[in-house]
């Protein structure tokens, strides 16, 4: 049975919850796809508590509309617009700061440092980097860091995005140029060495 | 810094999301414009960065609580439907019982409330070997004098008719029943419809009531109308009553809502048991009564024939003995000496055991409508 749901794809397993409310069915779709979308929506809420609380939501919800969904895009792109959109009410009703930049943990002031004594690579690889890049993610509007991080983190096309977001497709690419230039802006120590 | 190319499609050529044409066209304007091509490589590092972030692994306690919330989702879909189910059930049960009272009680009014009177009937059937009693309907339904008769203040004695007063109180079985003051009888303190109307009846039947009251045994002995009055064990005053009944013979009033229709469904009655109805040249008054002769069995016959024809709304074995002997016509009540003379029989012979014929005479009258 349960080879058998893991060899069917995900409109059929789709069909099965909402024709028979079949649970195996259901759980087959939260295993393909927990971790994209706990990825995609940890690096949104910027912590894993919230991320945790957000993806749980996410899949109830997706649970509770299964037969509101009609097969016209992917059920990941489905998912990913509940998701997000759980992320972003999540965050409005605990109305969480997000960090600022200057005042991270490590107390350095990327903005202040000089770009040529960075190593990129070194950086990149480090955790401190990633951490810089999180909180400049999270300086970001709601509808920014969507878009960046369904671009570059997910990979997902311009017409992926503008399925999941609900917007047209040149929308989607001019958001997605006003938020790289506002991320260039708060990494500007990084982008000078890596450019 | 000043070049006002449209800088989102550096975005779109970087993501190849550009279509041809504008793939070309940014190819050609950055191959000229050092500021496009630096933005572009910014477009690139900014993007790289993001792409090099890690994708944090879910953790245990994220899938566990995906499990335990679609867990809980299901159990609380469980109970709603058991919940559902259990409401149906109790309105689908709640039907069945309204559907089936509601058919009971379609059933009773289209059979005219029979059913409701056959019970109280019962009470009133002879003893066990007083064959010449059967069966009795009192006015306004028995049933009904039972049910309203919870309300009253008063004995029954004092408000109905003899006849009546010894059908609710003598019950198949029951304890020979004290004989109520006749000297004071008591108020009556409901009002009840029902009630009322059967009194009415009753007193409409009896119209030497007050005589009545001082003259208690020949009440009693117009009460009796013919033997149509039980005996009641232990109850010598009954017994004189019973030997004296005949003699005033049987006289009984039918109340219908179409007297005419109710004579000619009396006189039919009384051809199928085997009784001549005497012909006449002209058609009779209405209220003219009908007298004939019977056998005590064709009584009981012609009785059950009368309670089965629809449209009679009553058979009453009239307490109008004598109203028989004063008002009554002149034929019927030499009618009534006549035969009671032929057909009583001495002694203390049941009326079952009569030889003769017996002078029954028939009061045809239009039902009264409910007085308030």
């Amino acid at each position: 049975m349960t080879a058998s749901l893991r060899d069917l794809p995900d409109r059929e397993l789709v069909a099965r919850c909402a024709r028979q409310d079949d649970p195996a069915a259901f759980n087959e779709l939260v295993v393909r796809h927990q971790e994209r979308i706990y990825a995609a929506v940890r690096r949104f809420c910027g912590n894993d508590e919230d991320a945790c609380d957000v993806v749980q939501r996410a899949f109830l919800n997706a649970y509770r509309k299964i037969g509101e969904f009609k097969g016209d895009a992917a059920f990941s792109t489905w998912l990913y617009r509940i998701a997000f959109n759980e992320a972003v009410s999540y965050r409005r009703e605990r109305r969480r700061p997000a960090v600022p930049l200057e005042a991270s943990d490590d107390g350095v002031r990327p903005g202040l440092e000089p770009a040529e004594r960075i190593d990129p690579a070194a950086r990149l690889e480090s955790e401190e980097t990633q951490k810089k890049v999180q909180q400049a993610l999270d300086l970001l509007s709601d509808e920014d860091r969507q878009v960046i991080l369904l671009r570059d983190l997910q990979g997902h096309s311009y017409e992926e995005i503008a399925e999941i977001l609900g917007i047209p497709k040149g929308t989607v690419r001019s958001r997605l140029h006003r938020a790289r230039l506002e991320l260039k802006e708060r990494l500007k120590s990084f982008i000078g060495t890596l450019a | 810094m000043g070049c006002a190319f449209d800088k989102e499609l550096l975005t779109g050529y970087y993501d190849g999301e550009l279509d041809g044409a504008e793939k070309a066209k940014v190819e050609r304007h950055i191959a000229g414009c050092s500021e496009c091509l630096r933005d572009l490589g910014e477009i690139r590092s900014v993007s790289q960065l993001v792409r090099k972030l890690s994708r944090p692994g879910l953790p245990r306690e994220a899938s566990e609580g995906i499990a335990r919330a679609l867990e809980g989702e299901r159990a609380a879909r469980r109970r709603d439907r058991w919940r559902r189910r259990l409401v149906w059930s109790m309105a689908a049960a709640a039907g069945v019982f309204l559907a089936l009272n509601v058919a009971y009680f379609l059933r009773v009014e289209r059979s005219g409330g029979r059913e409701d009177l056959a019970p109280a009937i019962g009470h009133l059937q002879a003893p066990e070997g007083d064959e010449t009693l059967g069966k009795r309907e009192l006015p306004g339904g028995l049933s009904k004098l039972r049910q309203e008769g919870a309300t009253r203040t008063e004995p029954p004695a004092a408000a109905l008719p003899p006849s009546a007063d010894r059908a609710g109180t003598a019950a198949p079985g029951a304890p020979p029943a004290p004989e109520p003051p006749k000297a004071a009888p008591a108020p009556v303190a409901s009002s009840d419809k029902g009630q009322e109307n059967l009194r009415a009846l009753a007193e409409k039947g009896r119209p030497a009531a007050p005589e009545a009251e001082e003259k208690p045994a020949a009440m009693r002995r117009g009460a009796t109308v013919g033997g149509m009055q039980r005996e009641r064990a232990g109850a010598p005053a009954a017994k004189e009553e019973l030997q004296a009944a005949p003699a005033g013979g049987v006289e009984w009033t039918v109340r219908a809502a179409d007297p005419a229709r109710a004579r000619e469904q009396v006189e039919r009655a009384l051809r199928k048991v085997g009784v001549a109805v005497p012909e006449t040249k002209t058609a009779p008054a209405p209220s003219a009564p009908i007298v004939v002769e019977a056998t005590a069995e064709q009584l009981q016959r012609i009785r059950k024939e009368l309670q089965s024809e629809s449209g009679i709304l009553l058979v009453l074995a009239a307490p109008e003995a004598s109203s028989a002997r004063k008002g009554a016509p002149a034929d019927a009540r030499s009618g009534a000496d006549a035969g009671g003379a032929k057909s009583v029989p001495s002694g203390k012979a049941d009326f079952a055991a009569a030889p003769a014929r017996v002078r029954l005479v028939l009061h045809v009258l239009a039902a009264e409508p409910d007085k308030k």
